[in-house]
Parts: C-alpha cells; structure tokens; sequence
C-alpha cells in the first residue's frame, strides 16, 4: 500500500510520517466486509432498485389514497376504524381495567374550562331534574333524585382531567361511585350483572354516550355533583355528571338525564363523528 | 499500479469504477419505510396539535407561535382532529414497529458501531460542522459516518425511541402510567411529544439538505444498497485513501482554499466528508485494480450514464462525489478520479502553487488533531 503511494507523493507537497489513526484497521475491516460489483453489474442493479423503489413509492402512495377515500365508519375511513377498534382489543387484552390513574393533592387543583355546551345550552330547573334509570329491555327501572344519588356516600377524587384536543386539568371532583349505583340493580335483579354497555344521555338526548361495562365499574369513576369543592355549575354539568379519570372529557357526560344498561353496544356522539367510541386511557 | 496512475495526461489509464456495498437491504427497506410513515405521523400529529395548539415560545414580550394559521391550512390539519387521531394511532404501530425493529437489527447486526458515537466524536464534531459551514476547509477523516453523522444518526434514533415513549405515555396515561411517571407527568411528555417532533422535522430538514449536497451516488446507494465509486489504479486510490485516512486532508485542503476559485477547495474538500462512503480504502485500490485496464474506460462511461447525468461530474470519468458542479480545475490539476482522491490530490498538488502561510495556517488551526501534519502517508 505505502509502495503504491509513493510515486504519488512525489507530487505531494507535503510528505510526511505516517501516524495511523487506531480506528483505522476497523474501516478497513468494514469496508473489506462490503462487497464490491463492477459498473457493469451496478447499472444492472440500479435499473432494478430503482425499478423497484418506484413501484414501491407507489404502491405506498396508492395504498394510502386507498385508506383514504375507504367508504367510513361514523365518519372515519373504515380501516382507520378497524385500526382503533383493534388498538382497543390489545388493551383490554393486555392492559387492566381497575388501574388507578394518578391522584393529586387538593393544592394542585385548578380551574377548569368549560369546552363544550352541546345538550346543556340550555338552563334548567335543577330541583325538577331527575335521573332515569332504564333496563336492558328499554324499559324505565325507576326515576332518582340528586338526593338518592348522594345517598350512595360521596368522596372528592384530584385527578387529571384529559381532553383530547390536548389539553389537562388537574380537578377535584366530589360524587359516587357509578358502581354502588349499579350495584343496587344488579342485587336487586332489575339488570343483569353481566350486562355489556351503560348507555348516558342529556335530558334533552343532545349529547349522549356510550361506556364498556367495565368503565363504570373502575373505582375512580364518579357520578358527580361538586368539582373543585364547590357544587356544580349548570355548564360543567350540574345536577349530575359522568367524571372519571380513565376516558376523555368527550365521554363524561354532563347534565345526565338518563342512565341506560344495555347489550347493545350504544350509539356515542364523538364517535359517530370521528372519534374513536372506547377513548380510553 | 503506478504506471496506471491517472491524469489528465494520461487518460487512456482510466480505469473500471466498481460499486462498494454500502447499505443493507434492511437498511434501505426500514429507511424508506420510515420515510412515509414519518411524514404521516407528523402530518396527522400536526391536525392532532392543531386541536389545541397552545405550544409557543415568549421572548421579551414577543409570543411565538409556531406555526401560523396558513400552515395548518396548507397542510389541511384544520379541524380534523378525529381524523388525525384515527391515523395517528393506527399508523403509529407501523411507525413503532419499525423504529424497534430497527433498532434491534442494528443491535444484533454490530452495525449500530458505524453509527454511534465514539470517543473521537466530540472532538471531530466541531471541525465537521465547520467544514460543512465551509468555515474549515479539511475535515477529519472517518468510518463509514463521519462525528456529524454518527451524533445525527444516533440522535434520531434517540428521538424516535422519545417520541414513542412520550406518544404511549399520552397515548394510554393509565395504563403506562408508570411510563408516564418516568417522563415527568402527562403534560410534560405531551411536551416531550411535541418539542421531539419539531427536532424530527429540524433532523429530516438538515438530512435532505445534506444527502442533496453530498450527491446523487451517496443518495443512490440507499436505493441500490451500493455507492458507485470511481475505483482507480491503485496508486492514485492508495495515496487518497492513505491522505485522507491520515486526516492529511487539512494541511492539503486548506491550502486549496487559497485557490482563484473560492468555492473549489470547500467542494473538494467536501468530498472527504461527505462522501459518506467515508475514506476510500486502499483495498477499494485492489479491487479495483484488476479492472484497471485501459479497455474498460469506455465500458464505464456507458455504464455510469444514469448517475452521470445527474452527478454532473463524471464527463471525464472524474467521478467526485461532492462537488456536483464537477470541479473542473480539478480535473486541470490533475487530480485523480477517485472520490477522495481529487480533493487531496489536487489541492496537494495546487499547494505548490499556493501560499504556505496557508498550509501553516491550516496546521495551527487542526493542530489539535495529531494526524493532521501527516501528509502524503
């Protein structure tokens, strides 16, 4: 090698010792382990690459304007639907549906905004509400005041309340535990225990949705009626409101007119425009 | 071999280019996977943000907001946050898959040594980027990446193991929430997510900027998985390989700088960095050499005409890598075809014509560096 060089370096200005750089036998052992073809060979193999990294690209590209112009699902092209819907069977799978989400101390809570108005815009006469409990046949099971529901006990829980536009809130929120509710009827033999859904509405059935079984029977998950130690105002939810800290604020439902159990898998409204109906943490 | 060495004097002397194995077919094919599932990641991850886009920077009074209301227009990202979310999470694991599955090639494969950082890198990082900002005309030589590009490609990697990380943990805060934890609170890794994104689009930014500038055959070669070189008789390809090993590209180099032309040493010089081939090696010579012979010239001509074409720099055969506008008074110089080759030769060669003060200069300034005095071995 330095005899191959040396005639070059007669034309060198600068001929110097050598000082081997220690990485040096590494390169060469790399660049010896890289094998090498003729020109020949390598037109050959470009044509083929380059052939193929073309129909590649667009087979990439085609295959996603497929995706996207699919006939959708409540909105979302139905492949993006079946991917949300298969994201949600591995975490039922591999994931629990009592992990706790974290609490804060009631120091840490801030004031909330309000986001959304759909099925509470207008104000009602708080003391003429009242809950409707409903079967899975469809019938009504009995009508609850604000004062039965408190008497299922009440605790004031600080978590993070999460939006899913992206923004958090650190709130306290005072209520029962939707599971004592159900409960009740589950002993009392007015619904089956194994029921698959729980299905929520404002009273004047603007806003409603859907929730797994096991996302009521989550201990953290609320009926509530305080937020931030104070009672609830008309537009975050007063009388009563859905609070929990494993779903996004979209399925915590304000102004609860009427609790449904059900099998059917019930109808949500951000899910019918786009959203994935589990939303789930 | 020394009878064959090349110059503009001697073309018939001109010998077989070969093409060097540069990148696997693995990594061409997760390389160019990425590269779409990146783009749809960012482009739905910005209909995601645009949601609630609250991120901005406050200097001195003066709120920066990052992406003005055009852009989300431009990218249609208005008002399509359940869309953006639908592919965001769907494509994610496709995004994901491939980011582990490459890192656990380069982990099995040993080849994660090319691209990580060594000991070497944080001295050699600041002469490579003042090389490449042509504030420095040598550069130090390397592997197969360069202190730049190890330290780039390793912080990508980086960044991609942050963004899935932070895209879990805002992805299923309860269920990951020790992960959650871990990244310092939901919010925080919300902004973990996003400051990441912007570094990945800064990364995809400076990267095509510098595939464009090293050339059409470094840029080939993660379509082809092989780079072209311009094997050479093994004299010419022996001394660049041993110039450029011996990091002996500064002294030369900078002497170039003194040159008429104020862009040729900065594009010659270029080629040692560059050619992210790294250093051509003495044993491309060997290879190379057999095919040396005067009757494959033509042969190479024809078969180079693709890349010619855009390299706009192989007419004479004088195929550098970097300098796409050829370089001409390279060729006049008689510098060697090699890639590494014209840069150090010819500047080598231009040195006698140049100031020393030059050549002295360039040896204060490297002088931290121990090889650079050897030139010429």
């Amino acid at each position: 090698m330095s005899d191959d060089r040396t005639p070059d370096e007669t034309t060198s200005t600068e001929p110097t010792p050598a000082a081997v750089d220690p990485r040096q036998e590494r390169w060469d052992r790399e660049a010896a382990a890289a094998p090498t073809i003729d020109a020949d060979a390598y037109r050959r193999r470009s044509r083929r690459s380059f052939l193929g990294f073309g129909v590649a690209m667009a087979a990439g590209y085609l295959g996603f304007r497929h995706i996207q112009n699919r006939p959708e699902t409540d909105n979302l092209p139905d492949i993006l639907r079946t991917g949300l819907e298969g994201n949600e069977a591995l975490w039922s799978t591999i994931g629990s549906d009592t992990r706790l989400a974290r609490t804060f101390d009631q120091d840490d809570r801030e004031d909330i905004r309000v986001n959304g108005r759909i099925g509470i815009r207008d104000e009602i006469d708080l003391d003429a509400w009242e809950l409707s409990i409903v079967g899975v046949d469809g019938e009504l099971i009995e009508t609850l005041t604000l004062d039965d529901i408190q008497a299922l006990g009440g605790e004031e829980i600080v978590w993070e309340h999460k939006c899913i536009e992206g923004w958090s809130t650190i709130v306290g929120w005072t209520g029962a535990k939707f599971s004592d509710l159900a409960r009740r009827y589950y002993d009392s033999g007015a619904v089956p225990a194994d029921h698959e859904y729980v299905a929520l509405r404002t009273p004047d059935d603007g806003y409603y949705v859907g929730l797994d079984r096991e996302m009521i029977h989550h201990p953290q998950t609320l009926l509530a009626w305080g937020l931030n130690g104070e009672p609830l105002t008309q537009l975050h939810g007063a009388p009563l409101r859905l609070a929990t800290p494993i779903v996004y604020g979209i399925k915590q439902l304000k102004r609860i007119g009427t609790i449904e159990f059900t099998n059917e898998r019930p109808p949500d409204y951000w899910a019918e425009r786009g959203y994935d109906w589990h939303a789930r943490f | 071999m020394i009878a064959s060495t090349p110059t503009v004097a001697d073309p018939p002397s001109k010998p077989a280019r070969v093409a060097r194995g540069k990148h696997s077919l693995t990594t061409r094919w997760m390389h160019w996977l990425n590269f779409p599932l990146l783009a749809i990641m960012l482009w739905t991850g910005l209909r995601i943000y645009n949601a609630n886009a609250v991120h901005a920077i406050d200097v001195f009074g003066f709120r920066f907001e990052f992406f003005p209301d055009g852009f989300f227009e431009f990218f249609e990202a208005n008002r399509r946050l359940a869309k953006g979310i639908g592919y965001h999470l769907t494509f994610g694991w496709l995004f994901a898959i491939n980011g582990v599955a490459y890192g656990v090639y380069l982990a099995v494969s040993g080849r994660w040594r090319e691209l990580a950082p060594d000991r070497y890198t944080p001295r050699e990082l600041p002469k490579v980027v003042a090389h490449d900002l042509h504030l420095r005309s040598d550069a130090p030589a390397h592997g197969k990446y360069n202190a730049a590009q190890r330290l780039a490609y390793t912080a990508v990697i980086v960044m991609g193991a942050l963004m899935l990380l932070s895209g879990f943990a805002i992805y299923k805060p309860v269920q990951l929430r020790p992960l959650v934890v871990i990244l310092g609170g939901y919010e925080f890794a919300r902004l973990i997510h996003f400051t990441v994104s912007l570094a990945l689009v800064a990364f995809f930014g400076l990267h095509i900027l510098q595939v464009a500038r090293a050339g059409w055959r470094n840029f080939a070669s993660m379509i082809t998985g092989y780079e072209l070189k311009p094997a050479t008789a093994g004299a010419r390809v022996g001394t660049a390989a041993a110039v450029t090993e011996e990091t002996v590209a500064a002294p030369a180099a900078s002497t170039a700088a003194v040159a008429e032309e104020p862009d040729g040493p900065e594009e010659a010089g270029r080629a040692t960095s560059d050619d992210e081939g790294g250093t051509e090696r003495p044993d491309a010579a060997d290879v190379a050499d057999p095919d040396g012979g005067p009757a494959a010239t033509e042969e190479v001509a024809d078969g180079l005409a693709d890349g010619e074409v855009l390299d706009g720099s192989a007419e004479d055969g004088v195929g550098t890598d970097a300098p796409v506008d050829g370089e001409p008074d390279i060729d006049e110089s008689g510098a060697g075809p090699d890639v590494d080759g014209p840069a150090v030769d010819s500047d080598t060669s231009d040195s006698d014509e140049t100031s020393d003060s030059d050549t002295s200069d360039s040896d204060e300034t490297s002088d931290s560096d121990e090889t650079d005095e050897e030139a010429g071995r």
